[in-house]
């Protein structure tokens, strides 16, 4: 390879998920004397972040477990990265009401790649970048990484040309930044498909260690969440983010239209399931065993309690016990009442369990 | 914990990373370049996270010393001018 003219000294933005892919698509432009800085939306339904904030002992003692990928992709990059919390804004647009629609989950990741551009797109005026950066390999993920939906993607968020994806860019059109000689189009590369080995040969070549596993990622692709978020949606159209947050934690029981159980399955789900409890909201507990922390929302008929008691008391690990007490209150109520219930059998569970 | 009085101090106890770690960001953009921050946190993973960011902004991270319980103090100082 002859050395071409050495380009202008440009300015990309990088969209950082956190994940190896884009660290790499960062270092690779980094490399052709491109000064990178990275941007990176919290959208709330990260799984890491939502494993460190359920605070479990076993993680306490690996912290890089749940260290922040985006930090740590900056470290590696060198290069800042900006973290913007989307949050409030992501939940209304992308996750309630996605354009195109979800993938196989609640995934709706052709809207969430157009609006996570669309930011990044104001961000890189802001700070005087003239082209994005990201990590996205062709044909690597069913829904946005396909080519037809990649080049939708560009134009919904007003990038025509103006992405740059350094791992895929031999199989793409020319961008612009190429066209104009910023960057180099030898030297990106031609990887495409689902196969990580490429990506895992450059991370060692350029001393990259410690990333997290791919696609680990997004709640929202979560069979389990999934199916849970579309029960909420069907029973309770005016939710709360406090319902969304619920469903991350413990096992989920549809009851009736208007109610629902949420069952601790151990000590970090139980801490959580008092912290998002609301007034209005039952709160169930065995006593005398221990066992997990129930919470009842929704309009209650006669036989409920008494239901979810049964439910709540089949979790307790001594078995044969003949009648449970199970004590409940009302979040705000100071009393305890009691009850004593027969555990429900394994095939009542399934039946009231939204599962997968 | 004694601070001394010419270094800037953030409490960033109770909070979870990231977000210690955007306070520590907003903190230092009213710093001084040379300035020494100290911030005061109990999530463990801040060990992680600061250097991190100190390594991906430009700062000086000057490293950590345990408190009681889980509180670990940390130290930071400017190196890099405000960006945007």
């Amino acid at each position: 390879l002859s050395d071409p003219e050495p380009p202008r000294r440009v300015k990309a933005l990088g969209l950082v998920s956190g994940g190896l892919d884009s660290t790499l698509a960062a270092k690779l432009l980094q490399e052709q004397g491109v000064e990178v800085e990275g941007v990176h939306f919290a959208t709330g339904f990260c799984k890491i972040d939502h494993r460190r904030a359920l605070q479990r002992p076993k993680d306490a003692d690996h912290p890089e477990r749940l260290r922040q990928q985006a930090l740590r992709a900056g470290a590696d990059l060198e290069v800042p990265v900006e973290i913007v919390d989307v949050a409030e804004e992501y939940f209304q647009t992308v996750v309630l009401r996605p354009k195109y629609g979800y993938g196989s989950a609640m995934n709706p990741c052709i809207d969430c790649r157009i609006f996570m551009l669309k930011k990044a797109k104001a961000y890189m005026e802001e700070t005087g970048a003239s082209f994005i950066v990201t990590g996205e390999v062709l044909g690597q993920r069913p829904m946005s990484q396909r080519r037809d939906a990649m080049r939708l993607i560009e134009k919904e968020a007003g990038l025509e040309g103006y992405i740059v994806r350094p791992l895929s860019a031999k199989f793409l059109p020319a961008t612009i930044p190429e066209k104009e000689g910023c960057i180099n189009r030898e030297n990106l590369l031609g990887i495409q498909g689902r196969s990580r080995k490429p990506q895992i040969k450059l991370a060692d070549h350029y001393g990259i260690r410690d990333y997290p596993c791919p696609a680990g990622g997004c709640l929202l692709t979560d069979p389990q969440f999934a199916k849970r978020m579309k029960d909420l949606i069907e029973h309770k159209p005016d939710f709360s983010l406090n319902d969304v947050h619920l469903l991350k934690f413990g096992r989920h029981f549809r009851l009736s239209p208007h109610l629902k159980l949420v069952v601790g399955r151990n000590e970090e789900d139980n801490r959580k399931i008092q912290t998002f409890a609301q007034e209005e909201d039952i709160l169930l507990k065995v006593s005398k065993f221990p066992g997990p922390l129930s919470l009842l929302r929704g309009k209650t008929d006669e036989g409920d309690i008494e239901k979810v008691a049964a439910i709540t008391a089949h979790y307790i690990k001594a078995k044969g016990l003949g009648k449970i007490e199970v004590t409940y209150k009302g979040v705000d109520e100071d009393c305890h009442q009691s009850i004593f219930v027969l555990p429900v059998s394994r095939g009542e569970i399934e039946r009231f369990m939204i599962n997968e | 914990m004694i601070v001394p009085e010419s270094v800037a101090l953030l409490d960033a106890r109770g909070l979870y990373c990231p977000v210690p770690i955007l306070r520590t960001r907003e903190r230092l953009k009213r710093l001084a370049v040379g300035a020494e921050l100290v911030v005061l946190a109990d999530d463990p993973v801040i060990l992680k996270d600061m250097p991190a960011f100190c390594r991906s902004h430009g700062h000086e991270y000057l490293g950590h010393e345990s408190g009681a319980g889980q509180d670990v103090r940390l130290r930071v100082r400017k190196l890099r001018p405000n960006l945007v």
